[in-house]
């Protein structure tokens, strides 16, 4: 195992993050623009552009519209506040690519990640590449959460929580197990199954990376490139990671699908822990695992709690880091309105309004209270300790070491070449099946060499009787890419949407060669709905692809590709199965629709 | 430290005259100007410019003062504050890109620095030490250590009763952490914390401190023993159980409570910030415990005005109005407030309704030991220490 390939691949992915951004403009962002409750800033305004991830941008914005409301003015201009989304991870690609305007978002002036880590990323990458910081060192951060383990109150009882404390090595050790549970006087719950988000996206995976990485160098500060390189670290974080079960983009399709298994009763039987963020673990308990409700609701509460634990060798925070960034693109008068803004945010009113989305105020003076509590599975006490961030260097090597050990994929992408594909898309000349195919070639860079992929194309009556039709056996990616690429490009579209038998025979091919040491997942993409009469019936293919709690060893993770896709259907066969339904129903979408799905493996 | 002025006595003089004055010259009611006297145009401006640990206390102050309508020669006074580390301050003023005309450091020790630098470039102090003018702290801080409550009497246990740093030493570089100086596995390693020595006045002390903890001395640290290998390692061993330097006041502030018991069990900080980090962490689920070090480091905030060519003798009266009205005994009830020992001999501690009485239970202490006081190091050797840091840790 070379970390050189796998900086390769991360080059690759980073490339492709990059090539898909550029080619997608303002959607890669998923912008969610505010201030000033959606007024036009004034001609003259000092412009505060904040890049923001997605956990704040609803509080960022409600408190830029009151800024924006106090017509604070710097240099005798006024000063307009506004907020977008990014998510941490492509904001950092974006910036070590000096926000390219291709990106369809304006230049930052300000930069809050989830956690400070990115910043260091960031520099270092640039630094990498000959470019100056635009990171500072100084920053203050908006909010706090921990990285917990998270786990079903009955597994972490299980456990000997909350009297023993449990730890990554704990994890690690029970994911090796060939018993699981059964160890624990549980066979019922099966093996462990952990859950663990990319950390080239993902901020909550990139900090439980960092965590994994230290247990398994035994050390417990002065984690270097050395370190995370050595055989002991890899063959640790191999480990470790071949108990998961997939990865993603956000840890909030982990809660999502826990939520669906907890409903049928069976929360134990889809993963036995998730490392996630403090907050996540509050919105769980509050009845919201996706993060939908606005501050203060809350929803149904689960049967089954989740309950934090703060690793026994300690954790890291997402410190969520106010950047003003000093990069060439940021005026005097920007970066000091900037800085007024970020003085506002801090104020103790402002700070205790983030208790409300259930983190904890960065600003000293204010003090933690519900729902940071042991009813919504948090303990305020806690953490005792920490790990600290390592340096930049050792960053960027851990994530080249990450893509060399996570665990491999195999996975069948089945492409809807019904007629309908042949719609022009989002008013452009392209039509919806031609824009897929370049998507999904694209995202053929993101998989590994030790990944493999096969291609189903399907309609109605594509082969005989049958709606689908093999065109590139599963193999690996290494040998199979350019062919693959060769025949996306040469799709068709005719005829209708065969979507169930179809998936039912995706499902089945895929179980047969499933293994325990490989992701095993579907990627389905479809603009419509299902329109084979000789079977038509949802509930059957539902039963048939479920199995006991969702536990089978297949995942479908499905896109709704334009306005007709039906998001019902899709989103039935994807609970199903404990996978992810994703919107692409803006066809000009679907670069970064694929992008977040490929995240999964 | 030895050379902190004593002139205490002088300064109740001298706050006494200034009532005086003030009720001859504008009366207690307010003077004889309109609302507008921040801005009118006759004005005498007072540039001034304050250590930023005190920055909230300075500006507390102005803002009192000002609305007292303060005026000299019939001409009102406008002050202009603005906070500044201390070693910048300094930098910056040597080199005229900052030209206050007050500025309170944390430190009588910065003001020697810049006048004899001063004196080096232009043949004369630019900050009077003698005479009415003279430089005349207006409160006071030691550097103590605060520790994480549950841990303290470990510690203390494991070190024999007093935390020294050879036995701090010790403890952050014991690979068992915690576990092995009997304190619960789960708070890890012995992890220190202080701000930034670059940029934080603070954190340099804290570097001062480690010094003379090394050597068991109290004087004269010479930039040969900051360049001795077994000072080096000492420093660099203490300072890789730190996680982060924070880079102002503000922020090391927030790391000593935002992030609950985690991230430090010992950090080294000015009194009056120990005692705010105190009353917050109950806040958030944990409890600090102050512990004065060996050495003690005080922190004596002067307030320092210039004098060049440029200065009138309205200036420097408007000044000395402005450095009377800190000495005052209202004012000093505020900087006692903040946590800061009065300047003012007239303004108690003890028995008072104070952070500093009030804290007592929580170790702090209202007198404290003389002989354990540490002189402030040469520029010389505080430049070595910096060197030092800079090249072996500098994170």
């Amino acid at each position: 195992m070379k970390v050189s390939s796998a900086a390769t691949r991360r080059s690759r992915r980073l490339l492709a993050s990059i090539a898909t951004l550029a080619a997608l403009g303002a959607a890669c962002t998923t912008g969610t623009g505010t201030g000033s409750a959606g007024a036009p800033p004034p001609a003259d305004a000092v412009h505060v552009m904040i890049a923001s991830s997605p956990e704040k941008v609803e509080l960022l914005g409600d408190l830029a519209d009151e800024f924006n409301g106090r017509k604070v003015e710097v240099g005798g201009k006024p000063v307009f506040v506004e907020v977008e989304k990014v998510s941490s991870g492509t904001g950092a690609d974006l910036l070590v690519n000096d926000w390219p305007e291709s990106s369809g978002q304006a230049r930052p002036t300000v930069f809050t990640p989830a956690a400070s880590l990115w910043g260091t990323v960031v520099n270092e990458r640039r630094t990498e590449a000959g470019k100056p910081a635009v990171v500072p060192k100084d920053f203050r951060p908006v909010m706090l959460t921990p990285v917990v383990i998270a786990m079903p109150e009955p597994m972490a009882a299980a456990l000997g929580w909350p009297d023993k404390p449990i730890g990554w090595g704990d994890v690690a050790a029970l994911a090796q197990d060939p018993q699981g549970w059964a160890r624990f006087g549980h066979p019922e719950w099966g093996p462990f199954r952990l859950g663990k988000t990319d950390p080239h996206i993902s901020t909550s995976g990139f900090n439980a990376t960092i965590a994994a990485a230290y247990a398994g160098a035994g050390k417990l500060r002065d984690l270097t490139a050395a370190d995370v390189s050595s055989p002991q670290v890899q063959q640790f974080l191999t480990q470790l990671e071949s108990s998961i079960v997939h990865y993603g983009d956000t840890t909030l399709t982990f809660l999502q699908n826990l939520k669906h298994a907890d409903d049928r009763g069976a929360a134990t039987a889809y993963i036995s822990a998730v490392a996630v963020e403090e907050v996540s673990v509050i919105d769980y308990n509050q009845g919201d695992p996706t993060n939908e409700l606005p501050p203060g609701e809350t929803g149904p509460a689960p049967k089954t709690k989740l309950v934090s634990v703060y690793p026994k060798e300690g954790t890291l925070w997402s410190d969520n880091p106010y950047f003003v960034l000093d990069a060439p693109w940021v005026s005097p008068d920007q970066a000091e309105a900037a800085r007024l803004f970020g003085d506002f945010v801090s104020e103790p009113q402002n700070q205790e309004k983030v208790l409300a989305y259930g983190f904890r105020p960065g600003n000293p003076d204010v003090a933690i209270g519900a729902p940071i509590d042991a009813e919504h599975g948090a303990d305020p006490t806690q953490p005792k300790t920490i790990l600290p961030v390592p340096p930049g260097a050792t960053l960027t090597t851990l994530l080249s070491t990450w893509d060399a050990t996570r665990k491999p994929a195999r996975v069948l992408l089945v492409m809807d070449v019904s007629g309908s594909m042949g719609d022009p898309a989002g008013g452009g000349r392209q039509t919806k099946l031609e824009l897929a195919r370049s998507a999904a070639a694209s995202s053929l860079d993101l998989f590994s060499d030790r990944d493999e992929v096969g291609l189903w194309v399907f309609s109605t009556e594509l082969d005989g009787q049958k709606d689908y039709r093999e065109v590139v056996p599963i193999g690996p990616v290494s040998a199979n890419r350019e062919l693959l690429r060769q025949t996306l490009a040469a799709l068709t579209p005719l005829n209708g949407t065969g979507l169930y038998d179809t998936t039912a025979a995706a499902y089945d091919a895929l179980e047969a060669v499933a293994t325990p040491g490989r992701i095993t997942a579907m990627v389905l993409l479809t603009d419509g709905r299902n329109e084979d009469r000789t079977n038509n019936d949802l509930d059957a293919l539902v039963s048939h692809i479920g199995g006991e709690g969702g536990g089978g060893p297949v995942r479908i993770f499905a896109i709704a590709y334009g306005r007709d896709a039906s998001v019902d259907q899709l989103t039935r066969i994807t609970e199903a199965t404990n996978g992810k339904m994703y919107d692409s129903q803006d066809p000009t979408n679907i670069t970064s629709v694929f992008r977040n799905v490929i995240s999964n493996f | 430290m030895r050379n902190r002025l004593t002139a205490l006595a002088v300064a109740a003089v001298l706050v006494g005259a200034a009532f005086l004055v003030r009720g001859l010259v504008w009366g207690d009611s307010g003077g004889p100007f309109g609302d507008d006297t921040a801005t009118a145009s006759d004005a005498v401006a007072v540039p001034l410019v304050c250590a930023d640990e005190i920055g909230a206390f300075c500006k507390d102050v102005v803002d009192h003062f000002t609305a007292t309508k303060p005026s000299v020669d019939g001409r009102p006074i406008h002050v202009e504050v603005s906070q500044m580390d201390s070693a910048a301050a300094a930098e910056a003023i040597v080199e005229r890109r900052t030209r206050p005309l007050a500025w309170i450091p944390a430190s009588s020790a910065w003001v020697d620095e810049v006048n004899s630098r001063y004196r080096a470039r232009n043949g004369s102090d630019i900050f009077l030490k003698s005479g009415e003018y003279q430089v005349l702290p207006v409160a006071e801080s030691p550097m103590v250590l605060l520790v994480q409550a549950d841990r303290a009497p470990v510690l203390e246990a494991h070190c024999g009763g007093t935390i020294t740093w050879q036995c701090l030493h010790a403890a952050v570089t014991n690979a068992g952490g915690w576990r092995s100086l009997g304190g619960d596995p789960g708070w890890g390693l012995v992890k220190f914390k202080h701000a930034n020595p670059i940029q934080v006045n603070s954190g340099l002390l804290s570097l001062v401190l480690m010094a003379y903890g090394y050597y068991g001395d109290l004087a004269d640290l010479t930039p040969a023993q900051i360049a001795d290998p077994g000072l080096r390692s000492f420093v660099t061993d203490i300072e890789a159980s730190v996680d982060s330097f924070p880079r102002s006041p503000a922020d090391f502030d927030l790391n000593l409570v935002s992030f609950g018991a985690s991230n430090y069990d010992v950090a080294t900080t000015y009194e009056f910030t120990a005692i705010k980090a105190i009353q917050n962490a109950p806040g958030r689920g944990f409890a600090l415990a102050l512990v004065y070090p060996p050495q003690i480091s005080r922190s004596d905030f002067p307030f320092a005005i210039a004098v060049t060519d440029d200065t009138s003798a309205e200036d420097k009266d408007a000044a000395l109005a402005l450095r009377d009205y800190f000495l005052s005994e209202e004012m000093q009830q505020l900087a006692l407030a903040a946590g800061l020992r009065p300047a003012n001999p007239d303004v108690p501690i003890a028995g008072g309704d104070n952070p500093l009485a009030t804290h007592t239970g929580d170790g702090v202490q209202v007198r404290l030991p003389p002989s354990r006081e540490a002189d402030f190091p040469s520029f010389e050797t505080v430049q070595a220490l910096r060197q030092l840091w800079l090249q072996e840790v500098n994170r």
